[in-house]
């Protein structure tokens, strides 16, 4: 007999403490509908091995076994606090709900951050399976580890504000939050995607991370029919008032003292009465809030104020039909096919937006990310998959971030026209050039052999080594002289004037000069080439995409004295970062991402945070480079005092690296 | 008059020429003693010099209510018991990171961009040290008080000094002192005060005087290295693979357990053990063990004649024990206009002895300094950054808080050593120009007592 397509599993939809109240108990329990895999116990699937120990009392707790017959007749256990068997199998059932979110939107396997050691294999190791410790600490936290790749839960006691919110010093679990766990996954699997996001090089850096992992979490409870319909009949179709779906971590919140969830999307409580207000957005929180979660949320924020300018688009013929034309409702509860054809819109619509912020990723630049890189990034993925916005889904977008007083850097007007990025291939320049065309028609080629190899691939870890082998070509043996894509870049670009002034890196002639390396095997410059990935698939009207999407990465090194640029060292000199009284020494990396389209065969997006100032270098008509000196003082700037203008009795006494240790994913940092 | 005793540096060879300058002050005799609150760097001298101490002739001293051994609500004991508690944690966790320290940087050692975790382990580990070496005492072995406290009550009850516990808004006076009274402020005996956190703001930090967060982790840090309890664990034991730590289990779990221990043991696994990673919540802890001495800090205002001027004295208080002065009861409308009479008191302020050395929430601003404002006002910062440990440096001065009190007192601001401090209000102002009536630094070398400035009762 073939496996089932589906395991079920039974967990909680919100978390435990909404079980507890008569309004929303008959919601908080929900039946996860996981693709069917293989499991050990544990649960130990592909993607993950969830590993119960307690270091607190050095101890394992048992393991949940999946198979066994009576949890497979039943949907698994029954939602429980005090078993932590039950425990386990929610984080597992959250987190592949959550990866399979990611794949179906990104159309492709997701793969976690490989491990980068000082000795091995090309200094890098393969992790198959994220590790998750439901029962790592206790305290009011969880993190994603980066160094152990690992999700790691706590488990504290709450004191809430009001001893008539929740029990006082009642055990509060955070893996059993379906949020922070979605959360703490998303930063996983983003730091699989993009590794240098976790450098806070602006201000707008990690609260991308914190803000994506927000997003993703909010949205995926709009996939829960039960959920959503709930809250619908609640608020009579208007979600923009107080709801369940707009607030994160309910327990989380009113477990540290606050009052309902820990964050929220579309209002906040009043701190001294304890009353809910919508949030009317403003833009001086962009131009002040530098702490990330609180940075974070106002993208949040944006993102789900588009969500509901959809969704009212959405219903506005629904609310027509059942009031006879005046759009107003009569008094009392909705009737119950109306509350279902209202879920099944936000359903859909909330669907569209989570996958255009996923999608999305595939178009940001590989580093310094800022909230305007990822409108663009998101009106770029967009048009490239629908053709006719009949919504007004990328207007929704716009207007939410203009109301919040996000821009792109480097854009003359605000439209859907030129926020999307330019297309290379067709532009003037790049049909003017033959070489060019030449020289990507045989990369695309290239590269269309790489995505025959890996197309029907579906295990990771032969995805992972194709893919792997294909930029790198270690065993030379078997291909000949064919090299692999990192040398043919090296050696076709070492000193392009072209593909400098494309990419924004030093792909020129003594590239030591802006203080970068050159490569082992010839005079050219130095560069990392990651996140190889083929992106394939097919938009809502039948567009099929086909790209290879990969970004090189380059990192110089830059003296400052005043907080000016004042030349550049060598980063291979032992000294590196750090310097004397005046002079101040700092890793400046450039960055490209490169999307290029296998059924044009030319290159379609280049995505940068250029190296070079590509002013003069263009002025100069590629006899001066020089680094970008602008965006380097201003990383300059943020990272020396910017990052720590919020006082923080935490950092102060710990050093201000402290959260770099170990958790700079926490659900809620220390302060 | 002697408030507190203590320097978070220095042995007693060099404490002691302080402590004999200043018994040749007094003339061998206090009228009063004040002890604060706990900390190794306010009454540790009491330890360091206990012999000299006990050629002192005492008056009288006085206490918090929050080292009363016979409050008759317990409620001094139980928050006694709790700190012990969070200290023998504290002390736990602070060995146990010392004793991995040289595991963890191997961990991370071959580890790319670990330059930085590197730095951060180091700062975290000094972070610590700093912590523990004012709330813990030296020697290895946790008791219910510091060494400086055990020390200065041992002393008096030796000499048979009277002793005061006092509760916020009582009242005294001195027979020696006709005219003078005493308020005592904080700390105040509301739990939402002693354990509260404050608003989040310009002047304090949220969640850190909270304890009740951090009682999972206190209870694990605390019996650290035994066998866990029943009481310990967060499940039924029924749920728990083996008796005890790695040891093999019997039947029916010993295969699972097997595989547990593979999973998590294996030779090439130890980069994802998390056996430190729960220990650094120790650092939010020693915070919150730090704060919540503070905030038993015993807070004066001595009033100068009634409606004179007023000096303050609030020890290390923080946030929530200034907040629980202006919550004191008795005190409701005493003041002129229907004002609380704190405020009152805070208005006539003339010289407030800066909490808690100039730190972030030492000094609240609503609710402390922005009420001071009488044109007489002059602050005394105790505070000497060539005498502290380098971490209290990243934490004190306040930048913002110490132009805020060089602006209020229009520049009789008194540090103890102002030289690395660039505030350029402070270097503006002559204080010698006040005249010798009014301030003096010492000069004569018998006496190394370091600054003096002077109140006049009107």
């Amino acid at each position: 007999m073939n496996p089932p397509y589906f395991r079920q599993l039974r967990a909680y939809s919100f978390d435990p403490s909404l079980s507890l109240r008569l309004d929303t108990a008959a919601i908080n329990h929900l039946t996860y509908k996981i693709e069917w895999e293989p499991v050990a116990s544990g649960p130990v699937g592909e993607y993950v091995e969830v590993i119960d120990y307690d270091p607190t009392v050095r101890r394992f707790y048992l393991p949940v076994d999946l198979n066994d017959r009576y949890l497979l007749a039943q949907n698994g256990l029954e939602p429980s606090e005090s078993n932590p068997q039950f425990h386990q199998q929610m984080v597992y059932a959250v987190t592949m709900t959550t990866i399979k979110n990611f794949e179906q939107a990104l159309g492709r396997k997701i793969q976690w951050a490989q491990r980068r050691t000082l000795d091995g294999p090309n200094y890098e190791e393969y992790v198959p399976r994220l590790r998750l410790y439901p029962h790592a600490m206790r305290d009011a936290n969880a993190y994603y580890s980066p160094l152990k790749k690992a999700v790691l839960f706590g488990y504290f006691s709450s004191t809430p504000a009001d001893d008539t919110q929740l029990m006082p010093d009642s055990l509060v679990f955070t893996c059993l939050s379906h949020d922070i766990i979605a959360h703490e996954v998303t930063h996983a699997i983003l730091d699989g995607i993009y590794e240098h996001y976790s450098e806070p090089t602006n201000p707008d850096v990690l609260a991308f991370h914190e803000a994506f992992a927000d997003i993703v979490a909010l949205f995926q409870r709009f996939t829960f029919p039960e959920v959503l319909r709930h809250q619908i009949a609640r608020t009579r179709g208007d979600l923009t008032s107080q709801n369940l779906l707009g607030e994160l971590a309910q327990q989380f919140g009113t477990a540290i003292g606050g009052y309902g969830g820990l964050r929220d999307a579309i209002g906040r409580r009043d701190p001294n009465t304890g009353q809910w207000q919508p949030k009317e957005p403003n833009g001086d929180e962009y131009r002040q809030q530098t702490e990330p979660h609180a940075r974070g949320s106002i993208l949040v924020a944006a993102v789900f104020e588009a969500f509901l300018s959809i969704y009212k688009v959405r219903i506005a013929d629904l609310l027509r039909i059942a009031s006879g034309g005046s759009g107003i409702l009569a008094q009392g509860e909705l009737h119950p096919d109306l509350v279902n054809r209202l879920a099944a819109e936000a359903a859909k619509a909330a669907n569209h937006v989570l996958t255009m912020c996923i999608r999305a990723l595939d178009y940001c630049p590989p580093l310094d990310i800022t909230f305007g890189d990822f409108l663009r990034a998101l009106i770029t993925a967009d048009v490239d998959s629908v053709r006719d916005d009949r919504y007004h889904y990328r207007l929704a977008f716009i207007d939410a971030f203009r109301r919040r007083g996000i821009y792109p850097r480097g854009i003359k007007t605000l439209s859907v026209e030129s926020l999307r990025l330019s297309v290379i291939g067709t532009s003037e320049e790049y049909t003017r050039s033959v070489a060019s065309q030449e020289v990507f028609a045989e990369l695309n080629s290239m590269l269309r052999e790489y995505a025959v190899s890996i197309k029907y691939q579906s295990d990771r870890a032969i995805i992972n080594a194709i893919t792997r082998h294909f930029i790198q070509k270690l065993d030379t043996g078997v291909d000949g002289d064919t090299p692999g894509l990192h040398q043919y870049i090296g050696y076709h670009f070492a000193a392009s004037t072209e593909f400098a002034s494309l990419t924004g890196l030093a792909f020129i002639d003594n590239p030591k000069r802006v203080g970068v390396h050159t490569v082992s095997y010839g005079p050219g410059p130095s560069f990392q080439l990651l996140n190889l990935r083929l992106v394939s698939r097919v938009g809502p009207d039948g567009l099929q995409i086909n790209h290879v999407v990969f970004y090189l990465v380059q990192r110089s090194g830059v003296c400052l004295r005043n907080d000016k640029v004042a030349g550049c060292f060598n980063l291979q000199d032992k000294k590196e970062e750090g310097g004397d009284e005046e002079t101040q020494r700092m890793q400046f990396r450039g960055g490209c991402t490169l999307i290029l389209d296998l059924d044009t065969m030319t290159l379609k997006y280049v995505v940068r945070k250029p190296l070079l100032d590509l002013e003069i270098w263009t002025k100069s008509r590629g006899e001066q480079a020089q680094v970008d000196a602008a965006r380097a003082e201003r990383q300059y700037l943020y990272m020396q005092k910017g990052q720590h203008q919020h006082h923080n009795a935490y950092t102060q006494y710990f050093g201000e690296h402290v959260q770099q240790m170990s958790e700079p994913f926490a659900f809620l940092h220390q302060h | 008059m002697l408030i507190d005793c203590g320097s978070c540096v220095g042995d007693r060879t060099e404490f002691l020429p302080y402590v004999q300058n200043l018994i040749s002050y007094v003339e061998g005799k206090l009228d009063l003693l004040v002890i604060t609150h706990e900390h190794q760097d306010h009454i540790n001298g009491f330890a360091k010099c206990e012999a000299e101490f006990e050629q002192l002739e005492i008056g009288e001293a006085w206490f918090a209510w929050t080292e009363d051994p016979n409050d008759p609500d317990q409620r001094a004991l139980d928050l006694l018991s709790k700190r012990q508690k969070a200290r023998l944690g504290l002390r736990n966790a602070l060995d146990k990171l010392h004793t991995n320290r040289a595991q963890i940087r191997a961990e991370q050692v071959n580890l790319k961009a670990n330059k930085q975790a590197l730095v951060a382990l180091d700062a975290f580990l000094d972070g610590m040290d700093t912590l523990g070496g004012i709330n813990l005492d030296e020697s290895p072995k946790v008791k219910k008080s510091l060494a400086g406290m055990r020390a200065v009550k041992e002393l008096l009850v030796r000499k048979q000094v009277p002793i005061r516990y006092l509760k916020p808004g009582s009242s005294l006076a001195l027979s020696t002192l006709p005219g003078v009274c005493f308020h005592a402020l904080g700390p105040s005996l509301d739990r939402r005060f002693i354990y509260a956190e404050g608003k989040e703001g310009q002047d304090t930090y949220r969640r850190h005087e909270v304890m009740g967060e951090g009682v999972l982790a206190m209870n694990s840090l605390a019996t650290l290295g035994q066998e866990p309890t029943e009481a310990d664990l967060p499940f039924a034991s029924s749920y728990v693979v083996g008796a005890t730590g790695f040891t093999m289990p019997v039947p029916p779990h010993q295969e699972q357990a097997q595989e547990l221990f593979d999973q998590y043991l294996g030779p090439d696994q130890a980069w994802r053990n998390i056996e430190n990673e729960w220990l650094y919540t120790a650092g939010t802890l020693a915070i919150r063990l730090d704060s919540h001495i503070n905030n038993t800090s015993l807070a004066l205002a001595v009033e100068l004649g009634k409606g004179g001027p007023v000096l303050l004295l609030p020890g290390d208080a923080e946030y929530a024990n200034w907040a629980g002065w202006h919550a004191v009861e008795k005190w409701k409308g005493l003041g002129p206009n229907g004002t609380h009479f704190v405020e009152d008191l805070l208005n006539r302020t003339v010289f407030y002895k800066v909490s808690h050395h100039l730190s972030f929430n030492g000094t609240p601003l609503d609710k402390g300094l922005r009420l001071m404002n009488s044109p007489d006002l002059a602050v005394m910062v105790t505070l000497d950054r060539t005498r502290i440990s380098s971490r209290w440096r990243t934490t004190m001065p306040n930048k913002r808080l110490l132009q805020e009190l060089t602006e209020r007192s229009q520049g009789r601001c008194i540090l103890m050593n102002e030289s690395d401090l660039a505030c350029t209000s402070t270097t503006t102002f002559d204080l010698d120009s006040l005249g010798e009536a009014r301030y003096q630094t010492v000069k004569h070398a018998n006496r190394i007592l370091a600054k003096q400035y002077t109140v006049y009762m009107t």
